[in-house]
Protein backbone atom coordinates (compact mmCIF):
# COMPACT_ATOMS: atom_id res chain seq x y z
CA UNK A 1 0.00 0.00 0.00
CA UNK A 2 1.13 3.71 -0.89
CA UNK A 3 1.10 6.49 1.37
CA UNK A 4 -0.44 8.60 -1.38
CA UNK A 5 -3.83 6.38 -0.72
CA UNK A 6 -3.51 6.13 2.81
CA UNK A 7 -3.69 10.23 3.07
CA UNK A 8 -6.42 10.77 -0.10
CA UNK A 9 -8.69 8.08 1.67
CA UNK A 10 -9.26 9.64 4.61
CA UNK A 11 -12.96 9.41 3.97
CA UNK A 12 -13.80 7.10 2.51
CA UNK A 13 -16.73 7.79 -0.09
CA UNK A 14 -18.64 6.38 -2.95
CA UNK A 15 -19.78 8.74 -5.71
CA UNK A 16 -22.92 7.74 -7.74
CA UNK A 17 -24.37 9.47 -10.59
CA UNK A 18 -28.22 9.07 -11.16
CA UNK A 19 -30.00 9.42 -14.43
CA UNK A 20 -30.91 12.86 -14.21
CA UNK A 21 -27.19 13.86 -14.01
CA UNK A 22 -26.47 14.22 -9.92
CA UNK A 23 -24.09 13.12 -7.97
CA UNK A 24 -24.02 11.35 -4.61
CA UNK A 25 -21.11 10.83 -2.16
CA UNK A 26 -22.04 8.33 -0.13
CA UNK A 27 -19.60 6.73 3.00
CA UNK A 28 -18.14 3.39 1.64
CA UNK A 29 -20.45 1.23 4.59
CA UNK A 30 -23.53 2.46 3.22
CA UNK A 31 -22.49 2.00 -0.45
CA UNK A 32 -21.69 -1.08 -0.14
CA UNK A 33 -25.06 -2.44 1.34
CA UNK A 34 -26.14 -1.81 -2.59
CA UNK A 35 -25.47 -5.22 -4.06
CA UNK A 36 -24.53 -3.81 -8.05
CA UNK A 37 -22.07 -1.08 -6.33
CA UNK A 38 -20.53 -3.96 -4.31
CA UNK A 39 -20.22 -6.08 -7.12
CA UNK A 40 -19.20 -2.98 -9.15
CA UNK A 41 -16.14 -2.16 -7.14
CA UNK A 42 -15.61 -6.20 -6.45
CA UNK A 43 -12.38 -6.67 -4.87
CA UNK A 44 -9.77 -6.57 -7.75
CA UNK A 45 -9.43 -3.37 -9.07
CA UNK A 46 -11.60 -0.78 -9.53
CA UNK A 47 -10.65 2.15 -8.01
CA UNK A 48 -13.13 3.33 -5.19
CA UNK A 49 -12.78 7.03 -6.30
CA UNK A 50 -14.10 6.25 -9.76
CA UNK A 51 -17.87 7.60 -9.95
CA UNK A 52 -20.38 4.36 -10.58
CA UNK A 53 -23.53 5.64 -13.32
CA UNK A 54 -26.34 4.42 -12.08
CA UNK A 55 -28.80 5.43 -14.94
CA UNK A 56 -31.74 3.39 -13.86
CA UNK A 57 -32.48 5.31 -10.76
CA UNK A 58 -33.47 8.66 -10.23
CA UNK A 59 -31.88 10.89 -7.45
CA UNK A 60 -35.31 10.80 -5.90
CA UNK A 61 -35.34 7.05 -5.08
CA UNK A 62 -31.93 7.04 -4.23
CA UNK A 63 -31.97 9.89 -1.58
CA UNK A 64 -34.69 7.59 -0.35
CA UNK A 65 -32.68 4.32 -0.64
CA UNK A 66 -29.66 6.05 1.27
CA UNK A 67 -31.76 7.15 3.96
CA UNK A 68 -33.27 3.52 4.99
CA UNK A 69 -29.60 2.21 4.51
CA UNK A 70 -28.08 4.59 7.19
CA UNK A 71 -30.96 4.49 9.58
CA UNK A 72 -30.95 0.72 9.33
CA UNK A 73 -27.24 0.08 9.57
CA UNK A 74 -27.44 2.49 12.76
CA UNK A 75 -30.26 -0.40 14.39
CA UNK A 76 -28.97 -3.73 12.99
CA UNK A 77 -26.11 -4.02 15.50
CA UNK A 78 -28.24 -2.78 18.32
CA UNK A 79 -30.71 -5.53 17.58
CA UNK A 80 -28.42 -8.25 17.57
CA UNK A 81 -27.57 -7.35 21.30
CA UNK A 82 -30.72 -7.09 23.46
CA UNK A 83 -34.67 -7.08 23.39
CA UNK A 84 -35.01 -3.32 23.41
CA UNK A 85 -32.69 -3.35 20.19
CA UNK A 86 -34.86 -5.84 18.33
CA UNK A 87 -37.95 -4.22 19.57
CA UNK A 88 -36.40 -0.56 18.05
CA UNK A 89 -35.95 -2.55 14.40
CA UNK A 90 -39.09 -3.75 14.64
CA UNK A 91 -41.07 -0.45 15.26
CA UNK A 92 -38.84 0.76 12.34
CA UNK A 93 -39.78 -1.53 9.83
CA UNK A 94 -43.76 -1.06 10.82
CA UNK A 95 -42.99 2.89 10.74
CA UNK A 96 -40.80 4.08 7.66
CA UNK A 97 -43.39 3.04 5.05
CA UNK A 98 -46.38 4.49 6.65
CA UNK A 99 -46.73 7.85 4.84
CA UNK A 100 -45.77 6.37 1.03
CA UNK A 101 -48.32 5.80 -1.36
CA UNK A 102 -48.33 2.61 -2.80
CA UNK A 103 -47.37 3.94 -6.26
CA UNK A 104 -44.26 5.31 -4.46
CA UNK A 105 -43.10 2.29 -3.04
CA UNK A 106 -43.05 0.70 -6.51
CA UNK A 107 -41.12 2.49 -7.81
CA UNK A 108 -38.37 2.55 -4.77
CA UNK A 109 -38.62 -1.75 -5.46
CA UNK A 110 -37.67 -0.92 -9.02
CA UNK A 111 -35.11 1.68 -7.96
CA UNK A 112 -34.16 -1.10 -4.74
CA UNK A 113 -34.45 -4.18 -7.27
CA UNK A 114 -31.49 -2.49 -9.55
CA UNK A 115 -29.38 -1.58 -6.43
CA UNK A 116 -29.54 -5.16 -5.03
CA UNK A 117 -30.66 -3.36 -1.32
CA UNK A 118 -32.37 -6.42 -0.14
CA UNK A 119 -32.97 -5.63 3.49
CA UNK A 120 -35.00 -2.48 1.87
CA UNK A 121 -36.40 -4.95 -0.95
CA UNK A 122 -37.74 -7.12 1.66
CA UNK A 123 -39.27 -3.99 3.43
CA UNK A 124 -40.74 -2.62 0.54
CA UNK A 125 -42.21 -5.73 -0.90
CA UNK A 126 -43.70 -6.91 2.80
CA UNK A 127 -45.35 -3.59 2.71
CA UNK A 128 -46.73 -4.07 -1.04
CA UNK A 129 -48.28 -7.51 0.15
CA UNK A 130 -49.42 -5.96 3.21
CA UNK A 131 -51.32 -3.61 1.37
CA UNK A 132 -53.00 -5.72 -1.47
CA UNK A 133 -53.74 -8.62 0.84
CA UNK A 134 -57.81 -9.42 0.90
CA UNK A 135 -57.81 -6.25 -1.79
CA UNK A 136 -59.94 -7.26 -4.83
CA UNK A 137 -58.25 -8.56 -8.63
CA UNK A 138 -59.44 -5.74 -10.03
CA UNK A 139 -57.45 -3.41 -7.76
CA UNK A 140 -54.56 -5.34 -7.75
CA UNK A 141 -54.91 -5.40 -11.41
CA UNK A 142 -54.65 -1.30 -11.43
CA UNK A 143 -52.12 -1.08 -9.46
CA UNK A 144 -49.48 -3.18 -11.20
CA UNK A 145 -50.75 -1.80 -14.30
CA UNK A 146 -51.52 -5.31 -16.01
CA UNK A 147 -54.56 -5.82 -17.96
CA UNK A 148 -56.30 -9.79 -18.15
CA UNK A 149 -55.73 -11.97 -19.89
CA UNK A 150 -58.98 -14.07 -19.88
CA UNK A 151 -61.73 -14.25 -21.15
CA UNK A 152 -64.85 -13.65 -19.77
CA UNK A 153 -65.67 -17.35 -19.31
CA UNK A 154 -62.26 -18.53 -18.25
CA UNK A 155 -61.94 -16.19 -15.51
CA UNK A 156 -65.47 -16.70 -14.68
CA UNK A 157 -64.43 -20.35 -14.35
CA UNK A 158 -61.34 -19.74 -12.48
CA UNK A 159 -63.79 -18.00 -9.51
CA UNK A 160 -66.01 -20.83 -9.39
CA UNK A 161 -63.20 -22.91 -8.51
CA UNK A 162 -61.81 -20.81 -6.11
CA UNK A 163 -65.21 -19.39 -5.01
CA UNK A 164 -63.63 -20.05 -1.35
CA UNK A 165 -60.91 -17.63 -1.48
CA UNK A 166 -63.15 -14.57 -3.09
CA UNK A 167 -65.33 -14.37 0.28
CA UNK A 168 -64.65 -11.69 2.93
CA UNK A 169 -62.67 -9.44 0.19
CA UNK A 170 -62.24 -5.78 1.71
CA UNK A 171 -63.96 -2.74 -0.03
CA UNK A 172 -61.23 -1.23 -2.32
CA UNK A 173 -59.73 1.66 -1.00
CA UNK A 174 -60.50 5.16 -2.42
CA UNK A 175 -57.53 6.36 -4.59
CA UNK A 176 -54.19 6.54 -2.84
CA UNK B 1 -47.74 11.56 -10.67
CA UNK B 2 -45.07 9.49 -12.23
CA UNK B 3 -45.76 8.42 -15.45
CA UNK B 4 -44.15 5.45 -15.65
CA UNK B 5 -46.43 2.63 -15.42
CA UNK B 6 -45.99 -0.76 -13.61
CA UNK B 7 -47.11 -2.93 -16.01
CA UNK B 8 -43.53 -4.25 -16.65
CA UNK B 9 -42.75 -5.76 -12.86
CA UNK B 10 -39.76 -8.21 -12.81
CA UNK B 11 -41.12 -11.45 -12.13
CA UNK B 12 -38.95 -12.02 -9.37
CA UNK B 13 -40.11 -8.72 -7.42
CA UNK B 14 -43.63 -9.83 -8.21
CA UNK B 15 -42.65 -13.49 -7.03
CA UNK B 16 -41.37 -12.03 -3.44
CA UNK B 17 -44.56 -9.76 -3.29
CA UNK B 18 -46.35 -13.21 -3.72
CA UNK B 19 -45.36 -15.21 -1.41
CA UNK B 20 -45.41 -12.91 1.28
CA UNK B 21 -49.54 -12.97 1.03
CA UNK B 22 -51.87 -15.45 2.72
CA UNK B 23 -53.39 -18.04 0.77
CA UNK B 24 -56.66 -16.84 0.46
CA UNK B 25 -55.09 -13.51 -1.34
CA UNK B 26 -52.75 -15.93 -2.98
CA UNK B 27 -55.33 -17.54 -4.91
CA UNK B 28 -57.28 -14.84 -6.37
CA UNK B 29 -54.18 -13.51 -7.41
CA UNK B 30 -54.18 -16.61 -10.00
CA UNK B 31 -57.07 -14.60 -11.55
CA UNK B 32 -55.44 -11.16 -12.14
CA UNK B 33 -53.59 -12.91 -15.42
CA UNK B 34 -52.18 -15.69 -16.89
CA UNK B 35 -48.96 -14.71 -16.10
CA UNK B 36 -49.46 -14.70 -12.21
CA UNK B 37 -51.41 -18.07 -12.50
CA UNK B 38 -48.70 -19.53 -14.00
CA UNK B 39 -46.10 -18.13 -11.58
CA UNK B 40 -48.38 -18.87 -8.57
CA UNK B 41 -48.83 -22.70 -9.73
CA UNK B 42 -44.99 -23.18 -10.42
CA UNK B 43 -43.06 -25.57 -8.05
CA UNK B 44 -40.34 -23.69 -7.49
CA UNK B 45 -42.86 -21.10 -5.99
CA UNK B 46 -44.93 -23.85 -3.76
CA UNK B 47 -41.96 -24.96 -2.07
CA UNK B 48 -40.34 -20.97 -1.46
CA UNK B 49 -43.84 -20.19 -0.23
CA UNK B 50 -43.86 -23.54 1.83
CA UNK B 51 -40.68 -23.38 3.52
CA UNK B 52 -41.22 -19.98 5.01
CA UNK B 53 -45.47 -20.93 5.99
CA UNK B 54 -44.46 -24.02 7.95
CA UNK B 55 -41.88 -22.35 10.55
CA UNK B 56 -45.31 -21.23 11.79
CA UNK B 57 -46.38 -24.17 14.33
CA UNK B 58 -50.75 -24.15 14.39
CA UNK B 59 -52.84 -26.91 16.43
CA UNK B 60 -56.03 -28.21 14.76
CA UNK B 61 -58.93 -29.31 16.99
CA UNK B 62 -61.84 -30.63 16.54
CA UNK B 63 -64.63 -29.20 18.83
CA UNK B 64 -68.37 -30.14 19.09
CA UNK B 65 -71.53 -29.03 20.26
CA UNK B 66 -73.06 -30.14 23.25
CA UNK B 67 -75.68 -32.53 21.51
CA UNK B 68 -72.58 -34.22 19.91
CA UNK B 69 -74.14 -34.18 16.59
CA UNK B 70 -72.31 -31.14 14.81
CA UNK B 71 -68.52 -30.65 15.06
CA UNK B 72 -65.94 -28.49 13.30
CA UNK B 73 -62.58 -27.59 13.41
CA UNK B 74 -60.66 -25.10 14.93
CA UNK B 75 -57.20 -23.62 13.99
CA UNK B 76 -55.42 -22.18 17.06
CA UNK B 77 -52.34 -19.73 15.84
CA UNK B 78 -50.24 -17.96 18.54
CA UNK B 79 -50.33 -15.02 16.32
CA UNK B 80 -53.79 -14.08 14.46
CA UNK B 81 -55.82 -16.12 17.22
CA UNK B 82 -58.28 -18.68 16.36
CA UNK B 83 -60.13 -19.46 13.31
CA UNK B 84 -63.22 -22.04 12.63
CA UNK B 85 -63.33 -24.08 9.33
CA UNK B 86 -64.54 -27.28 8.48
CA UNK B 87 -64.00 -30.38 5.80
CA UNK B 88 -67.78 -29.88 4.19
CA UNK B 89 -65.71 -29.79 0.81
CA UNK B 90 -64.71 -33.75 1.50
CA UNK B 91 -68.42 -34.28 0.81
CA UNK B 92 -68.32 -37.18 3.93
CA UNK B 93 -68.19 -36.97 7.76
CA UNK B 94 -64.47 -37.55 8.45
CA UNK B 95 -62.02 -37.82 11.34
CA UNK B 96 -58.89 -35.99 11.13
CA UNK B 97 -56.23 -39.06 11.77
CA UNK B 98 -52.86 -37.47 10.62
CA UNK B 99 -51.36 -33.81 9.32
CA UNK B 100 -48.46 -33.03 7.61
CA UNK B 101 -46.92 -29.65 6.60
CA UNK B 102 -50.22 -28.52 5.42
CA UNK B 103 -51.93 -31.50 4.69
CA UNK B 104 -54.83 -33.71 6.72
CA UNK B 105 -55.16 -37.59 6.49
CA UNK B 106 -58.59 -38.01 7.41
CA UNK B 107 -60.83 -41.80 7.75
CA UNK B 108 -64.44 -41.62 6.64
CA UNK B 109 -66.34 -42.28 9.27
CA UNK B 110 -69.23 -43.75 7.94
CA UNK B 111 -67.27 -45.67 4.73
CA UNK B 112 -64.43 -48.14 6.89
CA UNK B 113 -61.58 -48.16 5.07
CA UNK B 114 -61.82 -44.79 2.94
CA UNK B 115 -59.20 -42.18 3.70
CA UNK B 116 -58.83 -39.18 1.80
CA UNK B 117 -56.07 -36.28 2.20
CA UNK B 118 -56.55 -32.81 2.04
CA UNK B 119 -55.53 -29.19 2.37
CA UNK B 120 -57.93 -27.92 4.63
CA UNK B 121 -56.45 -23.58 3.30
CA UNK B 122 -56.83 -24.38 -0.04
CA UNK B 123 -59.82 -27.01 -0.17
CA UNK B 124 -58.14 -29.26 -2.40
CA UNK B 125 -58.43 -32.74 -1.38
CA UNK B 126 -57.34 -36.42 -2.63
CA UNK B 127 -59.85 -39.42 -2.30
CA UNK B 128 -57.31 -42.54 -1.98
CA UNK B 129 -57.88 -45.26 -3.91
CA UNK B 130 -58.72 -48.28 -1.54
CA UNK B 131 -56.10 -50.65 -1.11
CA UNK B 132 -56.57 -54.09 -3.20
CA UNK B 133 -56.47 -55.89 0.71
CA UNK B 134 -59.83 -56.80 1.86
CA UNK B 135 -58.48 -57.02 5.28
CA UNK B 136 -57.50 -52.96 5.13
CA UNK B 137 -60.60 -53.36 8.00
CA UNK B 138 -59.06 -56.55 9.52
CA UNK B 139 -56.86 -54.60 11.86
CA UNK B 140 -56.86 -55.59 14.98
CA UNK B 141 -58.12 -54.64 17.37
CA UNK B 142 -61.09 -52.39 16.08
CA UNK B 143 -60.51 -53.05 12.56
CA UNK B 144 -59.02 -49.34 12.31
CA UNK B 145 -55.19 -49.08 12.01
CA UNK B 146 -53.36 -48.64 14.96
CA UNK B 147 -50.82 -46.15 13.36
CA UNK B 148 -51.73 -43.59 10.88
CA UNK B 149 -49.30 -41.65 9.34
CA UNK B 150 -48.72 -38.86 6.99
CA UNK B 151 -45.40 -38.05 5.33
CA UNK B 152 -45.34 -34.44 3.24
CA UNK B 153 -42.12 -33.95 1.88
CA UNK B 154 -41.60 -30.42 1.03
CA UNK B 155 -38.82 -30.44 -1.67
CA UNK B 156 -40.08 -32.98 -3.90
CA UNK B 157 -43.98 -32.12 -3.20
CA UNK B 158 -44.56 -36.09 -2.83
CA UNK B 159 -46.42 -37.63 0.08
CA UNK B 160 -47.07 -40.63 1.43
CA UNK B 161 -49.89 -42.02 3.97
CA UNK B 162 -49.05 -45.10 5.78
CA UNK B 163 -51.58 -47.45 7.50
CA UNK B 164 -49.90 -50.15 9.85
CA UNK B 165 -51.04 -52.16 12.92
CA UNK B 166 -52.03 -55.63 14.26
CA UNK B 167 -52.99 -58.17 11.73
CA UNK B 168 -55.58 -60.79 12.45
CA UNK B 169 -56.50 -63.04 9.95
CA UNK B 170 -59.91 -63.93 9.72
CA UNK B 171 -61.21 -66.44 12.34
CA UNK B 172 -57.59 -66.67 14.44
CA UNK B 173 -56.31 -64.46 17.19
CA UNK B 174 -53.71 -61.72 16.50
CA UNK B 175 -49.86 -63.40 16.23
CA UNK B 176 -47.60 -60.45 16.49
CA UNK B 177 -48.12 -59.73 12.88
CA UNK B 178 -47.68 -55.96 11.95
CA UNK B 179 -48.80 -55.18 8.73
CA UNK B 180 -47.75 -51.82 6.77
CA UNK B 181 -49.57 -50.61 3.92
CA UNK B 182 -47.55 -47.00 2.42
CA UNK B 183 -49.52 -45.32 0.07
CA UNK B 184 -47.21 -43.55 -2.51
CA UNK B 185 -48.73 -40.17 -4.11
CA UNK B 186 -46.52 -40.22 -7.31
CA UNK B 187 -48.16 -43.75 -7.92
CA UNK B 188 -51.31 -43.75 -6.57
CA UNK B 189 -50.72 -46.74 -5.05
CA UNK B 190 -50.21 -49.00 -1.98
CA UNK B 191 -47.42 -51.14 -0.93
CA UNK B 192 -47.22 -53.02 2.00
CA UNK B 193 -45.21 -55.58 3.97
CA UNK B 194 -44.94 -57.65 7.09
CA UNK B 195 -43.01 -57.22 9.98
CA UNK B 196 -43.21 -58.94 13.21
CA UNK B 197 -43.17 -56.67 16.27
CA UNK B 198 -44.63 -56.26 19.68
CA UNK B 199 -45.10 -52.51 20.94
CA UNK B 200 -47.81 -50.54 22.32
CA UNK B 201 -49.78 -46.94 21.85
CA UNK B 202 -51.23 -44.90 23.40
CA UNK B 203 -53.81 -42.54 22.39
CA UNK B 204 -51.62 -39.52 22.11
CA UNK B 205 -48.95 -41.89 20.87
CA UNK B 206 -50.98 -42.78 18.31
CA UNK B 207 -51.68 -39.22 17.14
CA UNK B 208 -48.30 -37.24 17.52
CA UNK B 209 -46.37 -38.81 14.34
CA UNK B 210 -43.60 -36.69 13.61
CA UNK B 211 -42.19 -36.88 10.18
CA UNK B 212 -38.81 -35.16 9.96
CA UNK B 213 -35.80 -36.26 8.09
CA UNK B 214 -37.62 -38.43 5.85
CA UNK B 215 -39.23 -40.65 8.15
CA UNK B 216 -42.19 -40.93 10.67
CA UNK B 217 -41.71 -40.97 14.58
CA UNK B 218 -43.71 -42.49 16.94
CA UNK B 219 -43.80 -42.84 20.55
CA UNK B 220 -44.30 -46.30 22.12
CA UNK B 221 -45.89 -47.12 25.49
CA UNK B 222 -45.57 -49.84 27.81
CA UNK B 223 -41.96 -50.21 29.83
CA UNK B 224 -39.54 -49.28 28.10
CA UNK B 225 -40.47 -46.58 25.89
CA UNK B 226 -38.59 -45.55 22.75
CA UNK B 227 -38.83 -43.86 19.42
CA UNK B 228 -40.86 -46.13 17.02
CA UNK B 229 -39.17 -45.06 12.79
CA UNK B 230 -40.52 -45.76 9.76
CA UNK B 231 -37.99 -45.29 7.12
CA UNK B 232 -39.54 -44.51 4.05
CA UNK B 233 -37.10 -44.92 1.75
CA UNK B 234 -36.39 -48.39 2.75
CA UNK B 235 -39.16 -49.70 4.09
CA UNK B 236 -38.11 -50.54 7.51
CA UNK B 237 -38.80 -50.38 10.75
CA UNK B 238 -36.00 -48.88 13.31
CA UNK B 239 -35.93 -47.73 16.95
CA UNK B 240 -34.98 -44.69 18.41
CA UNK B 241 -33.92 -43.90 21.98
CA UNK B 242 -35.24 -41.13 24.08
CA UNK B 243 -32.95 -38.98 26.27
CA UNK B 244 -31.21 -41.00 28.77
CA UNK B 245 -32.19 -38.90 32.01
CA UNK B 246 -35.74 -39.11 30.82
CA UNK B 247 -37.29 -40.96 33.96
CA UNK B 248 -39.72 -43.47 32.97
CA UNK B 249 -41.24 -43.07 37.13
CA UNK B 250 -44.72 -42.63 37.75
CA UNK B 251 -46.41 -39.33 37.41
CA UNK B 252 -43.67 -38.78 34.66
CA UNK B 253 -45.61 -38.73 31.35
CA UNK B 254 -44.25 -37.58 27.56
CA UNK B 255 -44.73 -36.64 24.36
CA UNK B 256 -43.26 -36.62 21.07
CA UNK B 257 -43.58 -33.37 18.89
CA UNK B 258 -41.36 -32.01 16.10
CA UNK B 259 -39.45 -28.33 17.33
CA UNK B 260 -38.44 -26.12 13.87
CA UNK B 261 -37.45 -29.93 11.82
CA UNK B 262 -35.99 -31.54 14.66
CA UNK B 263 -37.64 -34.58 16.76
CA UNK B 264 -38.61 -33.41 20.14
CA UNK B 265 -39.98 -35.07 23.46
CA UNK B 266 -42.11 -32.73 26.20
CA UNK B 267 -41.80 -34.72 29.68
CA UNK B 268 -44.33 -33.59 32.14
CA UNK B 269 -44.32 -34.33 35.87
CA UNK B 270 -46.49 -32.64 38.39
CA UNK B 271 -44.21 -29.85 38.21
CA UNK B 272 -41.97 -29.10 35.65
CA UNK B 273 -42.25 -29.29 32.14
CA UNK B 274 -39.35 -30.68 30.39
CA UNK B 275 -38.25 -30.01 26.54
CA UNK B 276 -35.70 -32.42 25.18
CA UNK B 277 -34.85 -31.83 21.37
CA UNK B 278 -32.78 -33.97 18.94
CA UNK B 279 -29.85 -31.89 18.05
CA UNK B 280 -27.82 -34.72 16.19
CA UNK B 281 -30.47 -37.17 14.58
CA UNK B 282 -27.60 -39.46 13.28
CA UNK B 283 -25.71 -39.36 16.66
CA UNK B 284 -29.19 -39.72 18.33
CA UNK B 285 -27.90 -36.82 20.70
CA UNK B 286 -30.91 -35.02 22.96
CA UNK B 287 -30.19 -31.61 24.31
CA UNK B 288 -32.34 -30.29 27.39
CA UNK B 289 -33.53 -27.10 25.67
CA UNK B 290 -35.42 -25.84 28.27
CA UNK B 291 -37.16 -26.68 31.65
CA UNK B 292 -40.61 -25.07 32.58
CA UNK B 293 -41.87 -24.84 35.98
CA UNK B 294 -45.52 -25.50 36.02
CA UNK B 295 -46.39 -23.51 39.12
CA UNK B 296 -49.13 -20.82 38.17
CA UNK B 297 -51.24 -23.67 35.85
CA UNK B 298 -50.79 -26.03 39.19
CA UNK B 299 -54.62 -27.06 38.72
CA UNK B 300 -54.33 -28.05 34.97
CA UNK B 301 -51.57 -29.99 35.42
CA UNK B 302 -52.73 -33.67 35.72
CA UNK B 303 -55.18 -33.12 32.46
CA UNK B 304 -53.09 -30.69 30.00
CA UNK B 305 -50.93 -31.96 26.69
CA UNK B 306 -48.57 -30.39 24.77
CA UNK B 307 -49.66 -30.63 21.00
CA UNK B 308 -47.56 -28.61 19.22
CA UNK B 309 -44.52 -26.07 19.36
CA UNK B 310 -41.61 -23.71 17.66
CA UNK B 311 -38.37 -22.39 18.86
CA UNK B 312 -40.50 -19.48 20.69
CA UNK B 313 -43.91 -21.30 21.77
CA UNK B 314 -45.62 -24.72 22.85
CA UNK B 315 -49.04 -24.76 22.45
CA UNK B 316 -51.04 -26.97 24.80
CA UNK B 317 -54.18 -28.84 25.27
CA UNK B 318 -56.57 -29.53 28.15
CA UNK B 319 -60.00 -30.87 28.25
CA UNK B 320 -61.46 -27.77 27.91
CA UNK B 321 -58.84 -24.90 26.86
CA UNK B 322 -55.96 -24.54 24.30
CA UNK B 323 -52.94 -22.88 26.02
CA UNK B 324 -49.69 -21.29 24.70
CA UNK B 325 -46.78 -20.76 27.06
CA UNK B 326 -44.05 -18.08 25.12
CA UNK B 327 -40.43 -19.22 26.42
CA UNK B 328 -38.88 -15.93 26.45
CA UNK B 329 -41.42 -14.25 27.86
CA UNK B 330 -42.13 -17.28 30.45
CA UNK B 331 -45.70 -16.28 29.91
CA UNK B 332 -48.92 -18.70 29.91
CA UNK B 333 -51.95 -17.65 27.93
CA UNK B 334 -55.26 -19.20 27.50
CA UNK B 335 -55.87 -18.97 23.43
CA UNK B 336 -59.35 -20.71 23.79
CA UNK B 337 -61.39 -22.24 25.60
CA UNK B 338 -64.45 -24.60 25.28
CA UNK B 339 -68.22 -22.68 25.57
CA UNK B 340 -70.30 -25.78 26.63
CA UNK B 341 -69.76 -29.67 28.32
CA UNK B 342 -68.25 -31.35 24.81
CA UNK B 343 -68.74 -34.83 24.89
CA UNK B 344 -64.73 -35.54 23.99
CA UNK B 345 -61.43 -33.47 25.77
CA UNK B 346 -59.97 -31.52 23.47
CA UNK B 347 -56.58 -32.83 23.52
CA UNK B 348 -57.92 -36.12 22.21
CA UNK B 349 -58.56 -34.58 18.93
CA UNK B 350 -55.72 -31.69 18.73
CA UNK B 351 -53.05 -32.72 16.07
CA UNK B 352 -49.86 -30.01 15.07
CA UNK B 353 -51.07 -28.42 11.53
CA UNK B 354 -49.09 -25.90 9.28
CA UNK B 355 -50.76 -23.71 6.33
CA UNK B 356 -49.09 -24.17 3.41
CA UNK B 357 -50.18 -24.22 -0.28
CA UNK B 358 -48.95 -28.18 -0.51
CA UNK B 359 -51.26 -29.37 -2.97
CA UNK B 360 -52.37 -32.89 -3.09
CA UNK B 361 -52.77 -33.21 -6.57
Amino acid sequence: MSTEEDTVQEKKTISLKTSDDEVFELEENVAMEFGTVKAFFGDDGVPRDMMMPIPNVHSKELTRIIDFCTKHLDLKPKAELDEAGKKELRKFYKEYMKEDTTERIMELILAADYLNVNDFLDLLNQTVADRISNKSVEYVRKLFGIESDYTPEEEEALREQYAWAFEGVDEDPAED
Amino acid sequence: MNSQRHGFFPDEVVLQILSRLPIKSLFRSKTVCKLWYRLVSDKYFIQLYNESAVKNSMLLVEVSESSGLKSSLICVDDQKGVCEFDLNFLKDRVKVRASCNGLLCCSSIPDKGVYYVCNPMTREFRLLPKSRERNVTRFYPDGEATLVGLACNLASQKFNVVLAGYHRTFGHRPDGTFKCMIYDSETNKWRKFITFQDDQFSHMHKNQVVFVNGALHWLTGGGCSCILVLDLEYDMWRKMSLPDELNCGMGNRFYLLESDGCLSVIQISDTWMKIWVLKDYLREEWRLVDTVSLRCIKGLVPGIFPICQTGEYVLLATHKQILVFHRKSRVWKEMYSVKNSSTLPLWYSAHAFRSTIYSCH
